[in-house]
């Protein structure tokens, strides 16, 4: 699990090194992040990866135009991805999961609940 | 502090936490003034974002009253995004007073007493809100005509409330007082003593600005010719009543015509805060990068500028602190070795002078050596070496904005894109001002860009003129 290529998407920057941290306390090294869908498409022509986390609300292309891009996509149309939603969004997680996002999670988390969700949607 | 406390660096969370809700802060109040005359999907849609944003981040922190106000605020922007609500005033000054709230929190989140934030007044006056405000409010006299749209649109808004928009009072609030005390590399932000400014304002048009600063130059130029008219008529008929009378209109004219010259310009002025609260972030994200530990010390920022040079000014500044971080402040060990202390202070500063703006970017770092400089400038074919016998040492400083000096701004993550020290210049002086440099080596630079208060007027009302 930690070798994995890991891009977590979020427009904000306190989000990202959260969940930056949380990734390297949990075993991962190997991060890419982003700051939108545009940026996480962009970053993504360049590199491949082997798991996605990205965020729902967000400016320029939000989390659900994201996900349905990346399934159209044959290169990523199999790679797990995990939705980070806030409480009270359950539309949203209705949604992510409906569009194909593997698993979703509330915000906030610790970095356990995150490791138990990457490894289930791993498995 | 809460579930995420068992990492180890908070004190790098808290710092961004800080930095960004304060930009969200800023926004919201930007937002929200907005909302008083206007309203899109597009508008309400990153307020929603604004507050969510807040919500997110605070939750990791445990900030509870900050997640609760926030999830609060969200109820009332979703209802409006639903167009199940109107934001009239009153919705719009409880969300202000929301966004009062997240600055005091924020302002205090260094030292904060927990439980010394009550937010179940706000709290309280969302959710009366939410209960009363079931239909969409248009005056009686729309509701007749008016068909309730399920998408809201600025007609349908600007419907609700004619009255309203005429005697709409804008609260502009430009501050980032709070932002100016946050250091860069982990000083948390003093209280906010300040009281926030509400001063009634309207928003315009740029252009609209524009257009009559142009007259207002062509009125006194001509106000001039009328003068040198007058004069010579008086010179012919000195004792004609019509060259009399003419002359003494002239007198009260020409400072009128001035007034409204002046009056014109003032409009323009923006604070050059709306600058400076960018640059914290910055700053910060580069010291990282170069392994460096910089402070950021801000002041001046209510200082106004004409807003032409408030959109310009940002990118060669940026390039000025970019210099200051890479080449001015030394490494941590380089400085120990000096018998500095470890952590580079750059500041900046914004005042007037006299009839002149002038904006400092300071650094005590390793200063500009004339030696270095000139040694450089023979070599890239600036200067021969016979001229640069006689030059004096401020002469050689200022070789650095000669075009083709500034090679060696790699293109790196840091320093970007490798513009040189002479863009800086021109940049600057298109727009009117001048950059000098005061150097000392092992004691720092500062950087002093100046600019006419008054504007030249004839050459600006040229340059608006090919623009358009």
């Amino acid at each position: 699990m930690s070798d994995m290529k890991v891009l977590f998407v979020d427009d904000s920057p306190t989000m990202r090194r959260i969940i930056a941290n949380s990734l390297i306390k949990i075993g991962f090294s190997d991060l890419v992040a982003a700051e939108n869908g545009v940026d996480a498409l962009n970053k993504l022509k360049d590199t491949d990866v082997d798991l996605i986390i990205t965020d729902w609300n967000m400016p320029e292309m939000n989390g659900e135009k994201l996900v349905i891009k990346l399934r159209e996509n044959p290169r990523y149309k199999d790679t797990p991805i995990l939705v980070v939603t806030t409480r009270g969004m359950q539309e949203d997680v209705v949604a992510a999961v409906r569009i194909g996002a593997d698993g979703y999670m509330v915000k906030p988390f610790s970095p356990e609940v995150l490791k138990q969700k990457i490894k289930g949607i791993l498995k | 502090m809460g579930m995420y406390g068992e990492l180890g660096d908070m004190t790098e969370i808290l710092d961004e936490y800080v930095i960004e809700t304060n930009e969200l802060i800023e926004q919201l109040y930007q937002d929200l003034a907005l909302m008083r005359t206007q309203i899109s999907d597009e508008l309400v849609n990153r307020i929603f974002r604004s507050f969510h944003t807040i919500k997110g981040i605070s939750g990791f922190l445990s900030f509870d009253e900050c997640t609760g106000l926030a999830h609060a605020s969200e109820d009332l922007l979703n209802k409006i995004r639903n167009a199940e609500m109107t934001p009239d005033q009153k919705i719009i000054d409880v969300l202000w007073e929301s966004v009062d709230w997240f600055k005091m929190f924020v302002g205090d989140v260094g030292n904060r007493v927990e439980g010394a934030y009550n937010t179940s007044p706000l709290k309280n006056a969302i959710a009366d809100l939410l209960q009363s405000t079931s239909r969409p409010m248009l005056d009686s006299s729309e509701a007749t005509s008016a068909q309730v749209k399920p998408k809201l649109s600025i007609p349908q808004f600007a419907a609700g409330f004619p009255e309203d928009l005429i005697d709409q009072f804008v609260m502009d609030i430009t501050h980032s007082e709070s932002r100016s005390q946050l250091g860069v590399a982990g000083k948390k932000p003093s209280r906010i003593t300040e009281q926030k400014r509400l001063v009634p304002t309207i928003r315009v048009e740029v252009q609209r600005l524009d257009k009559l600063m142009n007259l207002a130059d062509e009125l006194v130029l001509e106000k001039d010719r009328l003068l040198q008219l007058s004069q010579r008529l008086a010179n012919d008929l000195p004792e004609h009543p019509t060259a009399i009378e003419l002359g003494l209109l002239n007198t009260s004219l020409g400072p009128m015509a001035t007034a409204i010259q002046d009056s014109v310009l003032q409009l323009r002025l923006v604070p050059i805060a709306t600058v400076f609260r960018k640059f914290p972030r910055i700053v910060r994200d580069m010291a990282r990068e170069m392994d460096k530990a910089i402070e950021l010390v801000i002041s001046g920022e209510d200082t106004e500028l004409d807003h032409s040079v408030i959109k310009a000014i940002g990118d060669p500044m940026i390039h000025l602190l970019r210099n200051a971080i890479v080449h001015g402040i030394e490494t941590t060990e380089s400085r120990r070795s000096k018998g500095k202390s470890p952590r580079g202070i750059i500041s900046l500063d914004a005042y007037q002078e006299g009839a002149q703006i002038v904006i400092l970017i300071k650094d005590d770092g390793a200063g500009i050596d004339p030696a270095k400089i000139l040694a450089k400038s023979i070599e890239k074919g600036i200067v021969s070496s016979h001229e640069a016998s006689n030059m004096k040492p401020q002469e050689i400083i200022d070789l650095i904005f000669r075009p083709g000096f500034s090679t060696t701004e790699k293109i790196t993550d840091v320093s970007g894109r490798g513009v040189g020290m002479d863009i800086v210049n021109t940049n600057v002086s298109e727009l009117g001002g001048l950059v000098e440099i005061e150097s000392e080596i092992n004691i720092g630079s500062v950087f002093i860009i100046k600019f006419p208060l008054r504007r030249n007027t004839l050459t600006d009302s040229m340059k608006v003129g090919v623009h358009e």
